[in-house]
């Protein structure tokens, strides 16, 4: 058996706002093994960063766990004391964020802000720490890191600011890394640096990844195992081999239409119908049933839990049986 | 559009327990103006608004039954404060609309235009910026005479800027928006674009600007009055009210009531449209929107 | 950030002029002939026979507008002002013997009005929607609904009609005999500073007494104004994912605020500073006159109730003058703390 780092067990995070309660995380249970990377995946608003925010618990005044257990290394960080999740934070867990440019301090520079966590965490002066910055930088492939480091977030181009970025998250070697959309907001060409760069640091860290992206491009690239996450809940639970295989929950399926392919002949890329519903009144039932062409009367009443349907393949859909004929006549999946 | 965002602004204003505190005092106010002829009427009804000479000695009197108020300046205080409320209205009203009138004009040309155009106004802006608005005011009443219609037209002299410049900005941003672009295209004249899609747009931060206005408005025109240059002797103004205890304020006894009543009157009238423009501000402050 | 300062500067002369023009407009609203009477009510020595010949020579009153607004300027620029009917003198001495009182008067209420007003600010934000937060709200909206002289009246009843503390005026009786007196060095001209130096700790005190009431009634209105500005400052940025990063590092919740949000919250105070130290100095105009304190303000006050075109005129174009030089030193300690700005 795998070492397990961190397993979250039946996560709800709900937000109470003057209109209502708003369900953003409805009872999400994962594990992330040391070494490997977990892609959480979903269209925007379907929870995916609210479950990473309640990680590191650094939720707004207006979001609150109320039920579930996060548990990292053998505790339960929702039992921890603030003074020691503080201690977690940025040591143990650090977190990169989609907009590297409003996600760094405009009126520090990137060195300060960088040193001041190694300060924080690794009890070192101010030297020494913005030595091990400086080193910090030089591996996440800024040139030039001494003369960098004294710049400020706006005079860095935005490949260079995720950098920094990645460099701030690493500097103190954590165990758990949490990327948000760390790409989103690259061009192409340096996404794929990005994540290469990783990739790389992931081999030489030995840390664990959860990966938040909405691009199934970017999981097929870095994920070991995948999460697809629907209107605060998972609704397909695969490695990333059998599931871009064998993809059996229909959200799944329509994600990947989405995305351009070049090795199987595509009429053209179909976004799937309709928008994620408005979390102050989701639809009863299945969540995802008014945007489901296979939707029965059972899915618009009850709403189907996540099983295990193969061997470390879990899904929720009550069809997922009718849907594999489905699967073969569309020649679904196969593609990776 | 705005139909639907009226209605969410009036739920929104309802549940604000502050907000609806200014309106009720604002309320309260407006049916103290309306009523000033029952509640205290005058003695000549051709001019309601000089308070009549209640004794000719000219010591201070405290609160009686006959003048609930006291008497200073010879002149019953509760007449002054009742009757001041519609003074209030006026200039606040006549000041405010006239101002952000010119603002609104001289905002939309700048904005729509751009170019020179903007240029030239947002300079001039700046320069009458350049002045403060109490000297501004204060000098360029001076120069026309007493009086409160000098004051108001000295107070929208130097009052419309706040207002260009909000209209600028937001005209520069729903400039870019498709629907306008879209206008254009069809040929609409420049004119009918500001007055049909653009103003509209930006009509709910100039009515919050309005109401926040007020306060400072009526606050300016009875400081100068205060000092004399503002309402004459024996208007019904509350600033020249304040202003005849300034020989008397050594004596409390004689002094208390001439500062007491028409000062909270001047607050509670302040605070009331601050109360409705901070909340109609949170409002529609999109930044603060959840 | 040079070539910003360089282009704020060369905007300076255009505003100057602009303001000139401005207050020459207004000076014109008098009429040519009021215009002689007021240029001719100078000083005893040149009421003579001929008098009014010369004033419109010397002023070119007779010209066109152009010319007239050039002597008009040139005489500005070579310091002459006009004569202060009020401060029997010439309207640049009378401004500038009065301006030290005034001066004394703002920056007693800025030190307060600044670190109270920050700090209110910051605890309401951090407080957002608790007791705490709506109670300064509370104490903001109802601060800043109360006009000054209104408050400055209320508080000459309590604290001097009724108790007997801080009286009205500048300084006692005895005080001034002192201040007047030949060996009381006259150095900065603020009676706060100079007492000190001559070491008359009486006088000091004499001062401060008098001094705690209006520089109070000039504060309290601006404390409310600068906690608003920093709490929704403050709330906005505390909104910002920078903060979230800064949380994410595990940094303490008060190096968070202190550090990462506060720098980031205080530069749109910093804008409003700029028109808060001008407001306080033009709000000297009524506080002066409420609390009967000699300087500027009531020296204006005065001279508009008088009539004394010559000294409003004048006080006005000094007024815009502090206000202008006020704005340009804001907007260059802004880009200060705003690298984005300063490495532009």
């Amino acid at each position: 058996m795998k070492d397990v780092l961190l397993q979250v067990k039946n996560l709800k995070t709900y937000f109470f706002t003057e209109d209502g309660v708003v369900k953003a995380v409805d009872g999400v249970n994962f594990e992330v093994y040391r070494g490997e990377t977990l892609g959480l995946v979903g269209e925007s608003g379907c929870g995916k960063s609210v479950t990473s925010l309640s990680i590191l618990r650094l939720l707004d005044e207006k979001g609150r766990i109320v039920d579930g257990e996060i548990i990292f290394e053998g505790k339960n960080l929702l039992d921890l004391s603030e003074e020691e999740m503080r201690n977690i934070r940025g040591n143990d867990i650090a977190m990169i964020f989609q907009e590297p440019m409003v996600a760094l301090n405009p009126v520090y520079t990137v060195g300060d802000q960088i040193m001041e966590a190694i300060i924080l965490h690794q009890k070192v002066g101010k030297n020494e720490a913005r030595k091990k910055a400086i080193e910090m930088l030089r591996k996440v492939g800024i040139p030039e890191p001494e003369k960098r480091i004294d710049e400020y977030p706006h005079e860095l181009s935005g490949g260079m600011r995720q950098r920094a970025m990645i460099a701030m998250a690493l500097s103190c070697h954590p165990k758990l890394l949490i990327a948000d959309e760390p790409t989103t907001a690259l061009d192409v060409t340096i996404q794929a640096q990005i994540l290469e760069l990783m990739k790389e640091l992931q081999k030489e860290f030995g840390m664990s990844i959860i990966m938040i992206t909405h691009d199934l491009g970017v999981i097929a690239e870095m994920a070991d195992r995948v999460a697809v996450m629907y209107a605060g809940k998972i609704v397909e639970y695969a490695d990333v081999k059998t599931l871009f295989k064998d993809p059996k929950h229909p959200y799944t399926w329509g994600l990947m239409n989405s995305i351009p392919r070049l090795d199987v002949e595509q009429e053209k890329l179909k976004p799937i119908p309709g928008i994620v519903p408005d979390a102050l009144n989701f639809p009863p039932g299945c969540k995802f049933h008014p945007r489901c062409e296979f939707a029965t009367d059972r899915c618009r009443s009850e709403e189907p839990e996540i099983i295990e349907v193969e061997k470390d393949h879990l899904i929720a859909c009550w069809n997922w049986e009718e849907l594999e004929k489905v699967k073969k006549i569309r020649r679904i999946g196969d593609a990776v | 559009m705005v139909k639907k965002e009226v209605k969410r602004v009036v739920k929104k204003f309802f549940r604000n327990p502050t907000a609806l505190m200014g309106l009720i005092l604002l309320i309260f106010f407006i049916i103290v103006a309306i009523l000033a002829p029952v509640i205290s009427p005058p003695q000549d009804p051709d001019n309601p608004y000089r308070i009549p000479i209640a004794t000719w000695s000219l010591e201070p009197k405290p609160p009686s039954p006959q003048h609930p108020f006291g008497v200073i300046g010879q002149r019953d205080i509760f007449y002054g404060v009742i009757w001041g409320t519609r003074t209030a209205f006026r200039i606040g009203l006549i000041v405010a609309g006239v101002s952000t009138l010119i603002g609104i004009t001289i905002g939309s040309i700048a904005g729509y235009f751009g170019g020179w155009v903007d240029e030239i106004l947002m300079r001039i802006t700046d320069i009458f910026m350049s002045i403060p608005f109490l000297v501004a005011a204060m000098v360029l009443t001076t120069i026309l005479g007493k009086g409160l219609d000098k004051v108001m037209i000295a107070m929208i002299t130097f009052g419309w800027m706040a207002t260009a410049r909000l209209i600028r900005g937001n005209i520069l941003q729903v400039k870019e928006e498709q629907f306008i672009l879209a206008a254009k295209a069809l040929g609409v004249k420049h004119f009918a674009i500001i007055v049909k899609h653009i103003l509209p747009n930006t009509i709910f931060p100039v009515i919050v600007q309005i109401s926040m206005r007020m306060g400072s408005l009526v606050i300016t025109a009875a400081a100068l009055s205060f000092l004399g240059l503002g309402a004459e002797m024996g208007y019904a103004d509350w600033g020249t009210l304040l202003s005849y205890s300034r020989n008397w304020l050594t004596d409390f006894e004689k002094s208390w009531f001439a500062i007491v009543f028409p000062g909270t009157a001047m607050v509670l009238f302040v605070l009331a449209w601050n109360l409705v423009g901070d909340a109609l501000r949170d409002i529609f402050d999109p930044r603060l929107r959840g | 950030m040079v070539s910003y300062i360089i282009r704020r500067l060369l905007l300076l002369p255009l505003i100057l002029f602009g303001v000139s023009l401005i207050i020459f407009g207004m000076l014109e609203l008098l009429g040519p002939d009021k215009l002689v009477s007021v240029y001719i009510r100078g000083p005893e020595s040149e009421k003579v026979a001929g008098a009014a010949e010369r004033i419109i020579k010397k002023y070119g009153l007779d010209q066109p507008l152009p010319v007239k607004y050039a002597k008009w300027v040139g005489n500005i620029l070579k310091g002459d002002l006009g004569w202060s009917l009020v401060g029997k003198q010439p309207v640049l001495n009378a401004i500038l013997s009065r301006f030290p009182y005034t001066l004394e008067l703002a920056l007693w209420a800025i030190v307060p009005v600044v670190f109270v007003g920050i700090w209110l600010g910051v605890v309401s934000a951090i407080h957002h929607n608790r007791f705490l937060d709506h109670f300064l709200r509370v104490f903001a909206i109802v601060g800043w609904s109360f006009p000054d002289f209104v408050f400055g009246l209320f508080m000459i009843l309590i604290f001097y009609s009724k108790l007997g503390w801080f009286p009205p005026g500048y300084l006692s009786y005895e005080s001034e005999e002192i201040v007047r007196s030949a060996e009381f060095m006259k150095i900065t001209g603020l009676v706060t500073i100079d007492s000190l130096i001559n070491g008359r700790f009486d006088v000091f005190l004499d001062a401060l007494r008098h001094l705690i009431a209006p520089v109070i009634t000039l504060a309290y209105l601006w404390w409310a104004y600068i906690l608003r500005i920093t709490r929704s400052s403050m709330l906005e940025v505390l909104r910002k994912e920078y903060i979230r990063t800064a949380r994410s590092k595990g940094l303490p919740e008060d190096v968070v605020i202190h550090k990462h949000a506060k720098r980031n919250a205080l530069i749109p105070v910093a804008t409003v500073a700029g028109q808060m130290i001008i407001a306080l100095l033009a709000g000297t105009v009524i506080i002066e006159t409420v609390f009967n304190r000699p300087g500027l303000g009531r020296f204006m006050a005065t001279a508009a109730t008088q009539l004394d075109y010559m000294s409003i005129i004048g006080g006005a174009l000094f007024y815009s003058l502090l206000l202008v030089l006020g704005n340009l030193v804001v907007d260059v300690s802004y880009a200060i703390i705003d690298p984005r700005i300063r490495l532009k």
